[in-house]
């Protein structure tokens, strides 16, 4: 029974993680601009999700939990750094930065010019609109899901959402509709 | 309209993925792990400000438990307090007598101050009884428990006294007995005079009621004028109580068998007041007192000279001093009491009288301890000082207990004439006749009141005999 019972959620684990685990490292990856460490938090936001559903746990939204997990994540990544190292003094004070200002001078990640262009867009938003217009249009997440992963309620987030492609628009030019999410 | 270079950018960003060994090993790692049964049950992180935390962290900790009985115990002083105060038969009186005053027992380490808090406790005793007599409260079975405690603390007095003797101040034991004396003699007397105060107008509303011949309205008021007999008979008890007690001191006094000497002195003293109250107070008085008592000291056994010689012999200074102050007391009472106007018969006069006698009486012994220095006999003076300083103290307490009795006194007599005249009205008696006999009385005061002295006096000679 509890054979039966493991390979169960082994068989969760397994679609969950071929599913979510590349937006989670992206995720990751944008904001700490270290691959190495982007792979860290990843491992331990599935490690998260191995414990839980291995004692049982239901998971009705898996992708806001994996998204909730692996923001906080980061921002304890953030802490600690700040704690130990006196790099984030030159960087903006705030703990939730899209990516740190030394991005290009550090970051690995292989990407086209208009990718690039937006992630820099995306990092001049004001400090609260980044993170919901990063998982609505990119990630296609419901402001539902925006909310729970950010705690607080939906509408505040759609309100994020909104004013956030409203900046966005402006600082890169992009005519984007407002109603409509990139793809889901 | 979709920005295409939107969309591309989009895409570009999911191009950004773990490589496909990164992902596997990963994933391998991840369900490697063995999930943490036990450690995954939730865990509660016990707040450090919790009430169960604190429960819990003070029953671990035996300190925090015994200072915090410790507070409690003290804390509750506010019962102790309350208990301070409660008289036999309330429910807080056994605490009073049976913890906290053992505690004070207890607590109580030098001979000095167990004699003093002995002597307290005998005081307090008194206190409770003429409250409970004058409010008519006192009966047989409280009267004898209050008689037995008292009983105890005057002998512990006594051997708490005699303690401080074989220590060797002597002067400091003559000292507390003489204050002790005092105490009890002053409340004796101070109830004696309130008593007798409230006679006269039990016998004035006698008087009336003979005059009206309505047996009806006599037997109503019959029982009220017995309830006040009795309070006052209980209140004289109370006086004989206190009064048994002081002068069974006496006589364990550094020089002993003197217990005859200041009874006679009274007695021989209050004549020469009845005869002379006024005119040349001081001359007759020494005449008077000092005649009778002359040979007293040669009926005085020899022991008591030889067995305090050694003692007598440093007692000259601190003679002259009790002298002194002796004197100084006298001499501050009497210039007070001739200040302070009185109405004459009132509480507070016969307060005052008894006070004025009270000086005389020391007055005299200060006399006779003069004579007897004169001839050298030194433990006689030293005694007759003792007495001397009683008797101011005494005059002291009950001088103060006439200032008192002014500031609330006049307060409440009237309140207890209305009661009186309420308590009438009660018994359904015709009001007419209530009138008469106050228009009655109120003639009558003045003669009733020469009455009332008179009796005072033989009243308070009487028990004086008694004991």
């Amino acid at each position: 029974m509890s054979q039966t019972q493991h390979t169960t959620h082994t068989k969760t684990f397994e679609s969950l993680y071929s599913e979510y685990s590349d937006a989670i490292f992206r995720f990751c990856i944008l904001r700490v601009s270290d691959r190495d460490i982007a792979l860290d938090i990843t491992q331990e936001t599935f490690t998260r999700l191995w414990q839980s559903l291995g004692r049982g746990q239901e998971m009705t939204h898996a992708r806001s939990f994996l998204f909730t997990i692996a923001h906080r994540l980061i921002i304890d990544w953030y802490r600690k750094k700040k704690a130990v190292s006196l790099e984030g003094l030159s960087g903006p004070d705030d703990e939730e930065s899209f990516e740190p200002p030394q991005e290009n001078a550090k970051m690995d990640i292989e990407m086209e010019s208009e990718g690039r262009f937006l992630v820099q867009s995306i990092s001049k938003l004001s400090s609260s609109y980044r993170q919901p217009v990063y998982l609505r249009y990119v990630e296609g997440l419901s402001p539902g899901e925006i909310g729970e992963i950010l705690n607080i309620s939906a509408n505040a987030a759609s309100v994020r959402i909104n004013r956030g492609l409203e900046e966005l628009r402006r600082i890169s030019g992009y005519t984007i509709e407002e109603s409509e999410p990139s793809h889901i | 309209m979709k920005d295409n270079r939107f969309n591309k950018a989009i895409e570009d960003l999911k191009h950004i993925r773990m490589t496909d060994t990164e992902k596997n090993a990963m994933r391998a790692r991840i369900v490697a792990m063995p999930v943490a049964q036990s450690e995954a049950t939730p865990r509660h992180v016990k707040s450090p400000w919790s009430v169960y935390t604190f429960n819990t962290w003070v029953t671990q900790q035996r300190w925090v438990v015994a200072s915090l009985a410790l507070v409690i115990i003290i804390g509750s002083g506010g019962v102790v307090s309350a208990a301070e105060r409660a008289l036999p038969g309330s429910v807080l009186y056994p605490i009073k007598v049976d913890i906290v005053e053992p505690l004070r027992d207890t607590l109580t380490v030098s001979s000095e101050g167990q004699a003093n808090w002995n002597a307290e406790k005998a005081e307090r005793r008194i206190e409770e009884a003429s409250v409970l007599a004058t409010t008519g409260k006192l009966d047989d079975t409280t009267q004898a428990e209050i008689e037995t405690r008292l009983d105890q603390h005057t002998r512990d007095f006594d051997r708490a006294l005699q303690r401080v003797r074989e220590e060797g101040a002597e002067d400091r034991a003559d000292e507390i007995s003489v204050a002790f004396q005092a105490g009890l003699g002053a409340r004796a007397q101070v109830l004696e005079v309130i008593a007798e105060n409230d006679a006269p107008r039990i016998t004035l509303q006698a008087r009336s009621m003979k005059s009206v011949e309505d047996d009806a309205s006599r037997s109503a008021r019959q029982a009220p004028t017995e309830d006040d007999e009795d309070k006052q008979d209980k209140r004289i008890v109370v006086a004989s109580l206190a009064r048994s007690r002081a002068e069974s001191l006496r006589g364990s006094r550094s020089s002993g068998s003197v217990a005859e000497v200041p009874v006679a002195a009274t007695m021989s003293m209050m004549m020469s007041i009845e005869s002379a109250p006024t005119a040349n107070e001081a001359g007759n008085v020494s005449d008077a007192s000092v005649a009778p008592i002359a040979p007293q000291p040669q009926v005085t056994p020899t022991s008591s000279v030889q067995s305090k010689k050694s003692v007598s012999q440093k007692d000259p200074a601190t003679y002259t001093r009790r002298k002194a102050s002796t004197d100084k007391m006298i001499a501050d009472i009497t210039a007070r009491i001739t200040k302070t106007k009185v109405a004459p018969g009132s509480l507070q006069g016969k307060l005052f009288d008894t006070t004025t006698r009270n000086l005389d009486e020391a007055r005299a012994y200060i006399r006779q301890a003069e004579e007897y220095q004169d001839r050298g006999q030194d433990d006689e003076a030293r005694t007759q000082i003792l007495e001397a300083e009683r008797a101011a103290k005494e005059a002291e307490l009950l001088f103060k207990e006439g200032v008192k009795s002014k500031k609330s006194g006049s307060q409440s007599s009237t309140k207890e004439s209305v009661s009186k005249v309420d308590s009438k009205s009660l018994t359904g008696s015709a009001v007419k006749s209530l009138e008469k006999n106050k228009k009655q009385s109120s003639g009558k005061i003045q003669i009733q009141k020469k009455d009332r002295e008179d009796r005072g006096g033989n009243k308070g000679r009487d028990f004086r005999k008694n004991d």
